[in-house]
């Protein structure tokens, strides 16, 4: 509030100025004219995270009932999480989803936006089809891809069955819930990194592949020496913002197994969610939502690092 | 203007500094407050018709002045100016149709209850729950609430609502002797009353009568035993026209289990709710029988979608599953989406005969209003047999109040058999909560029920490894 305060009395100033004495800059004038262009934005980031995040901070360190009033229990909250079982079986959950997804999303929409570029007809409508999902409300494509995935009339199994494969009970099977929201999850997901890459793809110039094609390259060596290396700042970016993504993975697990069957989908956002509004221990919530964002903040820190030994910029 | 120079380009690196840890940051707050509102699973879920006029007017009509005169200072202001009393009351709804009665209820309420204004405000099951802990932390608790007897122990232990008994005690005409022994006792934690309730009900056998009749299976008398159930069960799995049919809704379920645990005589928890009795030989008993029934007997499905609360449901629904157990609250639903007949019976007697356990749903006062007295008066005529009455009349569940029953049952539509639900409820037993039961529902799920009926595990094995987090639970219940 501090700051729209403010906002409004520059603007007060600007006007006056305007008005009469020229006693600002016009650098001044255009700078204070760019704040107030993102000054809605600035507040809704205050207002919905900054506030929020600090006050989780503040929150971690209590036990809170939400009901009750808050108790001060200074680090409770995170040795606890040192002993408990179910925090444990979440984040090896929440690392396995992680480590499948990644891989498998890249793969995917790497495979994809190389076949797009290779200037079809009808790019415009594939394109617009790949992406969709990533538009689409994850809630309503769980709901949809839970009677895929139902094993006697679901259309997975059907087919599955038609080519003589056993299916299995996919969302009912501890050992293949994780595997099926995985799945699921790349195909909702991977037109985001597609478009990254197709935008990268169609920046890397013609001339390089042509002078490749002369020295006699394959398209394999063209690929792997002029292609990749050329991408590999978004193949970066991409890697980067899923990891990040898939450590909070929640939707899903949410609607799709409600984290089970027996915790086999429990994921970390997902108990963060059910500490803090189903157990009444918001400063236990808290304390998980910080410990998750150290670790997302070390596993970015570290990617980072090793950037500089694949990631090429032009 | 050099203070002022100097003091924006601080704010503009600040700024900046900001935006790019908040970047990294945005997932914490995310985390924090995750924002899907999911679809909610609603055990009392009912689509109602609109309430029929009433005409008849009843004793509970004249209740509602005698009290106010006498009540303490606090409330003087409002009743000195005549200005009217606004109250609010928060309740649960799931279709447009729930919304409507409840807030014809409360227009009558208002005629009767003189100056007050009762303003109706809902949300759905699920978000109501997440929404009364927000209500409360920031003061902004309305004045009437409703509570289910399943969250008893979670909420009434946490303050929110207001002991009724003082209440009761000082009121002549509330008789709350009228209402179910296993409601009242539901909607009670330690001894204390905290709602008056609106419905309540016993698990029961729903069952598809149209598939009975044409496997040629009798329909089950009023006291058959387990053995019966598993004969009848397994005449049922069979084709009918055409599509396989298993005798059986057996969904992963904890509280599908418990009346077959009841009837054993086994229990979840012992009578001061301190110890758990998981590992009673008649509880564990009954649970492996009723997992036997999906993978020895094989007369119930196997659970293929076991994150789907309505699975069980879907499954009598769709005629796949000739017979299910739940409570009275599904007859609105059954009673639409069956396309067979169907009717219901007493559940089969066990070793400890036929033994339910009964939930339902009443109405509480905030221990925050100012206004108690008001509150206590609509609330009284909401639960009253003349509110309850239109309840029964419109479908909205089984009435709390004996003497509105009568209202209840219907002969034009099934199940024919619906006297068996006061019959079924005379040897119920409450389904008793704690205040940590919301996460032992989930560690149960997750530790207990899954492992024994989705991976097959043998029930006493399952019982070893997950009762000591469930004592756990329990302690931490008991000292709060």
């Amino acid at each position: 509030m501090a700051l729209l305060r403010k906002e409004v009395a520059a603007t007060a100033q600007l006007k006056a100025k305007v008005a009469g004495r020229p006693r600002w800059t016009l650098a001044r004038q255009e700078e204070l004219i760019g704040y107030l262009f993102i000054l809605p934005s600035l507040l809704g980031f205050v207002v919905f995270l900054v506030v929020p995040m600090v006050a989780s901070l503040g929150i971690s360190f209590y036990d809170w009932e939400l009901l009750t009033p808050p108790q001060f229990v200074g680090l409770k909250n995170f040795s606890t999480l040192l002993t408990d079982r179910v925090f444990r079986d979440v984040v090896v959950n929440t690392v396995y989803y992680t480590f499948g997804l990644v891989p498998l999303n890249l793969v995917v929409s790497l495979g994809l936006a190389l076949w797009l570029n290779t200037r079809l007809r009808g790019l415009v409508l594939y394109r617009s089809a790949f992406f969709l999902p990533v538009v689409t409300v994850t809630v309503a494509v769980a709901l949809i891809w839970r009677w895929m995935y139902e094993p006697r009339a679901g259309i997975i199994d059907t087919v599955l069955r038609m080519v003589g494969l056993p299916g299995p009970t996919w969302l009912g099977d501890p050992q293949w819930a994780m595997p099926a929201i995985i799945i699921m999850s790349v195909w909702k997901g991977f037109g985001y990194n597609m478009v990254l890459f197709l935008a990268g793809l169609q920046g890397i110039p013609v001339s390089l592949y042509e002078a490749a094609m002369i020295d006699g390259a394959n398209a394999w060596q063209r690929f792997w020496k002029i292609t990749l290396p050329l991408l590999s700042p978004m193949v970066f970016l991409a890697v980067v913002l899923t990891v990040i993504s898939s450590f909070q993975v929640f939707d899903q697990a949410y609607v799709m197994t409600n984290g089970g069957p027996a915790g086999a989908t429990n994921t970390i956002v997902l108990y963060i969610y059910q500490n803090g509004f189903q157990f009444f221990r918001m400063g236990y919530a808290s304390a998980i939502a910080w410990v998750l964002f150290g670790v997302i903040f070390i596993f970015t820190l570290f990617q980072m690092r090793l950037q500089g030994r694949w990631v090429q910029y032009e | 203007m050099d203070f002022q120079a100097s003091s924006q380009r601080i704010t503009r690196r600040a700024a900046l500094r900001f935006v790019a840890a908040g970047a990294g940051l945005t997932l914490v707050a995310a985390c924090a407050a995750p924002q899907t509102s999911p679809p909610a699973a609603q055990p009392t879920a009912a689509a109602v018709k609109p309430a029929a006029p009433q005409a008849a007017p009843t004793p509970a009509a004249q209740q509602a002045a005698p009290t106010a005169a006498a009540q303490p200072a606090q409330q003087a202001p409002a009743a000195a100016t005549g200005q009217k009393v606004s109250l609010r009351w928060f309740f649960w709804t799931g279709t447009e149709e729930e919304r409507q009665f409840w807030e014809s209820l409360a227009a009558d309420a208002m005629q009767k209850v003189p100056n007050v204004d009762v303003k109706f405000e809902t949300d759905t099951f699920a978000n109501y729950w997440l929404r009364l802990p927000t209500m409360v932390a920031s003061n902004n608790l309305p004045d009437l609430l409703g509570l289910q007897s399943l969250r008893t122990g979670t909420f009434a232990s946490r303050n929110i609502y207001m002991p009724l008994d003082e209440l009761i005690a000082a009121d002549k005409d509330v008789k709350v002797d009228d209402f179910s022994s296993g409601i009242r006792e539901g909607l009670s934690y330690r001894g204390k009353m905290y709602a008056l309730s609106y419905d309540f009900g016993p698990y029961v056998v729903y069952y598809n009568k149209s598939h009975f009749d044409k496997a040629g299976v009798p329909i089950p008398k009023d006291d058959w035993n387990w053995d019966d159930f598993i004969q009848t069960a397994r005449a049922l799995t069979r084709d009918i026209d055409g599509k396989p049919v298993t005798g059986f809704s057996a969904p992963n379920d904890f509280n599908a289990m418990v009346p077959f645990v009841f009837s054993n005589g086994g229990d979840y928890v012992d009578a001061a709710f301190k110890k758990s009795q998981l590992s009673k030989p008649e509880t564990i008993d009954a649970i492996q029988w009723y997992a036997d029934l999906i993978h020895k007997q094989k007369v119930a499905a196997i659970v293929d979608d076991p994150g789907n609360t309505n699975w069980g449901s879907e499954q009598f629904y769709s005629g796949r599953a000739a017979m299910w157990t739940t409570g009275p609250w599904n007859f609105v639903n059954a009673r639409s989406k069956v396309k067979d007949t169907w009717d219901v019976a007493l559940l089969p007697k066990g070793k400890a005969g036929s033994v339910s356990w009964v939930a339902g749903s009443g109405f509480g006062i905030a221990n925050t209003t100012k206004f108690k007295n008001e509150a206590w008066q609509v609330l009284k005529y909401i639960t009253s047999t003349e509110g309850l009455n239109k309840v029964a009349k419109a479908g909205r569940g089984y009435p709390g109040r004996i003497s509105s029953v009568p209202a209840f049952y219907r002969t034009d539509v099934p199940p024919e058999h619906q006297q068996l639900i006061a019959k079924q409820a005379e040897t119920a037993k409450a389904f008793r909560t704690n205040s940590t039961w919301q996460e032992i529902s989930v560690q149960l799920q997750r530790d207990f029920v899954d492992p024994i009926i989705v991976s097959n595990k043998p029930v006493a094995e399952v019982t070893k490894a997950a009762e000591a987090a469930y004592q756990d639970l329990l302690d931490k219940g008991s000292q709060a």
